[in-house]
């Protein structure tokens, strides 16, 4: 090809669009590579040690906490889903939309309020030998170690997978069901042989959620004393300061992402979403007899009683009993800290994303591949080996910088990006892209292109077809790309606590301290406040999954 | 001579597969109405893509009104190239009225001129009393017409249309060619039009081609 050629391709393919979006793919490659890179580097005595007699425990560790969780969320997960979708029992349609409220539910919040609850003086324990003067032998159900955590995690994460399944089964399954009813096929049977291979692409959709969220949890297995990969992040980051040892463990927790990644590729081989008819009728459910129907309504209201009800309950007196305290000037400040790191960086979250799906909308189909995997990459990302690429690479940006800022006068060495709240932002943006990446996508998915073409041919360019006429026809997806994005970044508790500047605090580590410090009471107003938060977030999920329905 | 030429236009939407338009020359005179019909999928619309500049060619060039806009070291990019494109689903911004649509793409003139090449168009188009509609409130018809308004009011140096009777009754479409050739006929405007119909383009065209064997029909 000539040069001219190529000069001409250049110019065609090139503007500030793509441009910006190949930076936002680099700002998020960039500390997942330094973390997996850090593999091949020499190791320090430190590490060997660790490698030597807890690496292969924190790896079981990880693996038992989401495997367990992992198992317990799709049991749950399917069967209440095929529950409300296939069945008509008493309140079958509050149900329905309600088990997804648990997501609500931050699950470190959820390990404290349990944990006291269920100890010697909470409202159990309590209210056994008080009024029914029943003694629980100790230990019998106490909720800490590995058994709690993936109690409370399962009870926290199991939603993803109903949500997930219940709408590929209304929406796709009739015609495999209903012929399955024909041929006779009915009640478990049913289940087994029809019902879970054919939603078997949904399921492992929200499996594979349950087990990053799992795999990345900090609050609630360290709460509950369990060693994980993430944990032993922590530890040796706190405790010694060895950064080249975080990285390595932050390296080593990537690599079970991915081969949990490739697990499930292999898992799905051959199989995607797809339905036979364009048109799926939607699924009928049928009756029950008056024992199963009391039967379904019971598992129903139990499941939502304990992942959402009654801690939120036990939540709210809480806050009601510590209001006075909580409630004071430092509430109001740690409020405002909260909303500022979150909004900033929802803020950045929503450019980015909204240019490169706009950007991928029109560029060619490997590209735009290729492009989507990278904005998505954060998410399946444990938070604490963002929190540790991004520490790394600050740190050097900073060495590097540092005979400037000797020149500036601020002493050679300092840790001037280190410490700031940019980094916290940076490291949100890259775990939090994939959530507005995904809305802004789905968002220019439905808008047709030949808007933006019509808007060109007509001597305007990309600036004008954007801001004239997608911005105000996607402005939806906008909206719940920012929410989304934003209860997700407030929620966020392992990221926050390694990448916050000295003495910041959210909502979320605010919560965690507290409970750390067995100030439980004061923990509630600051837990409460994100359920709440939460909850709008919640509301927008339905709301879409609603609108995507009509 | 302000003519539209296309000399040896090569294109292809993927590597792996045979060229979706091969070699294709075509010139079109200044006022001309010319017709292009092929079966579906013979590349019409991706002909019309490459004269609006929204695909590039593999090889071959084309001119408009003397200026080369794409050849082996060329590439104006579509806002630039002042062609017109009336679209087959017509594209209509639907958060836009009709008045808005039709003025989107004169925001390089004075307020006054705007509103003035605004009347112009509505009364070519004879929509006159709908300025203030939105395009979910018009017939298919009007849609048309307002979409053809739209890409007229930048005087483009040619117009193309995608399909032009595609999405209209049948009963509607004698009436519409009528209303259409007057139009094109008042606006004194070259235009390249597309359709898989041959009765459409001999009741419109001054001149038909087809699009496989570029030669006259
Ligand atoms: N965006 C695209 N990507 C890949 N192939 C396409 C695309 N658009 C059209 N084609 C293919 O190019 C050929 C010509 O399409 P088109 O120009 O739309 O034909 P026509 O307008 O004459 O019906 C068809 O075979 C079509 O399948
Ligand atoms: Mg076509």
């Amino acid at each position: 090809m000539h040069l001219a050629a190529i000069t001409r391709n250049f110019k065609r393919h090139m503007n500030g669009w793509l441009a910006v979006s190949m930076l936002g793919a680099a700002g998020i490659l960039l500390p997942i590579l330094y973390v997996l890179l850090s593999l091949f580097t020499k190791p320090n005595d430190n590490w060997e040690q660790v490698k030597q007699y807890l690496l292969l425990d924190y790896i079981q560790g990880t693996l038992m906490v989401a495997g367990m969780t992992a198992v317990l969320a799709a049991i749950l997960g399917v069967g209440l889903a095929w529950l409300v979708t296939a069945y008509r029992f008493p309140f079958r349609g509050f149900f329905r939309w309600a088990l997804i409220l648990p997501l609500a539910m931050p699950p470190y919040i959820a390990a404290y309020t349990y944990k006291t609850m269920t100890s010697y003086t909470g409202i159990i324990q309590a209210t056994l030998r008080n009024h029914l003067g029943i003694t629980v032998p100790p230990g019998m159900i106490e909720v800490m170690s590995m058994r709690g955590a993936v109690f409370i995690l399962t009870l926290c994460l199991f939603p993803y997978v109903f949500l997930i399944t219940r709408t590929f089964l209304e929406r796709q399954s009739s015609a495999y069901i209903d012929n399955a009813r024909l041929l006779g096929r009915k009640g478990i049977g049913l289940f087994f042989q029809v019902v879970v291979p054919i939603a078997r692409p949904a399921i492992i959709a929200g499996v594979m959620l349950v087990i990053f969220e799992a795999i990345s949890d900090y609050g609630v297995v360290s709460y509950f004393g369990v060693q994980t990969v993430s944990t032993a992040i922590f530890q040796i980051w706190f405790g010694m300061y060895d950064v080249d040892s975080a990285l390595r463990l932050a390296a080593w927790l990537m690599i079970i992402v991915i081969g949990i990644f490739l697990i499930e590729r292999w898992l799905r081989r051959n199989r995607q979403f797809h339905s036979l008819t364009q048109q799926a009728k939607p699924l009928v459910p049928r009756s029950l007899s008056r024992w199963k129907a009391v039967f379904a309504c019971t598992v129903c209201s139990l499941v939502l009683l304990l992942s959402f009800i009654v801690p939120v309950a036990q939540i709210a007196v809480w806050s009601v009993w510590t209001s006075h305290k909580v409630w004071d000037s430092n509430f109001v400040e740690l409020t405002l800290n909260t909303m500022k790191g979150a909004l900033l960086a929802t803020l950045i979250i929503i450019i980015f994303a909204t240019v490169a799906a706009r950007v991928c909308r029109y560029a060619s189909n490997s590209f735009s591949y290729g492009m989507s995997r990278v904005m998505t990459a954060g998410y399946a990302t444990p938070g604490a080996v963002i929190a540790v690429g991004v520490l790394a690479v600050f740190i050097s940006l900073d060495n590097s910088l540092s005979s400037f800022y000797g020149w500036m006068g601020q002493g050679e060495g300092a840790l001037i990006l280190s410490l700031s709240l940019g980094m916290l932002i940076t490291g949100y943006v890259i775990r939090f892209m994939a959530t507005g990446y995904n809305a802004m996508e789905a968002g220019y998915e439905k808008l047709s292109k030949s808007y933006t073409e019509a808007a060109r041919t007509l001597g305007r360019g990309h600036f004008a077809a954007f801001f004239k006429i997608e911005l105000p026809l996607i402005r939806g997806a906008l909206f719940s790309g920012f929410v989304l994005a934003f209860v997700e970044i407030i929620k966020e508790l392992p990221l926050t606590l390694l990448l916050r500047p000295f003495n910041f605090n959210t909502l979320a580590t605010r919560a965690y301290t507290y409970a750390i410090d067995e100030r439980i009471y004061e923990a509630a107003l600051p837990s409460l406040l994100l359920i709440m938060l939460s909850l709008v977030s919640v509301l927008t999920i339905h709301l879409i999954g609603k609108r995507d329905t009509q | 001579m302000n003519d539209v030429i296309m000399k040896d236009l090569t294109y292809r939407y993927s590597a792996k597969e045979a060229p979706v338009i091969d070699d294709y020359s075509l010139t079109i005179k200044q006022g001309e109405v010319v017709g292009i019909v092929g079966a579906s999928g013979s590349g019409k619309s991706t002909l019309l893509r490459l004269i609006a500049g929204l695909e590039m060619p593999e090889q071959g060039s084309i001119t408009i009104d003397n200026r080369v806009v794409v050849d082996s070291h060329t590439f104006i990019h579509a806002e630039d190239r002042g062609v017109g494109l009336v679209f087959q689903d017509y594209a209509l911004f639907p958060h836009l009225t009709v008045a808005q649509n039709i003025v989107f793409g004169l925001n390089q003139l004075k307020r006054a001129e705007r509103r003035e090449r605004l009347v112009e168009m509505l009364d070519l188009v004879q929509l006159g009393g709908y300025a203030k509609r939105y395009p979910h409130e018009l017939s298919g018809g009007q849609q048309q017409r307002v979409a053809l308004a739209r890409a007229l009011a930048p005087k483009p140096s040619i117009l193309l249309m995608d399909e032009p009777f595609s999405n209209l009754d049948a009963d509607l479409k004698a009436g519409i060619r009528q209303e259409l050739q007057d139009i094109l006929h008042k606006a004194q405007i070259t235009c390249l039009l597309v359709s898989h119909d041959q009765q459409d383009i001999e009741a419109i065209c001054s001149r038909a081609v087809n699009m496989n064997t570029p030669v006259m029909v």
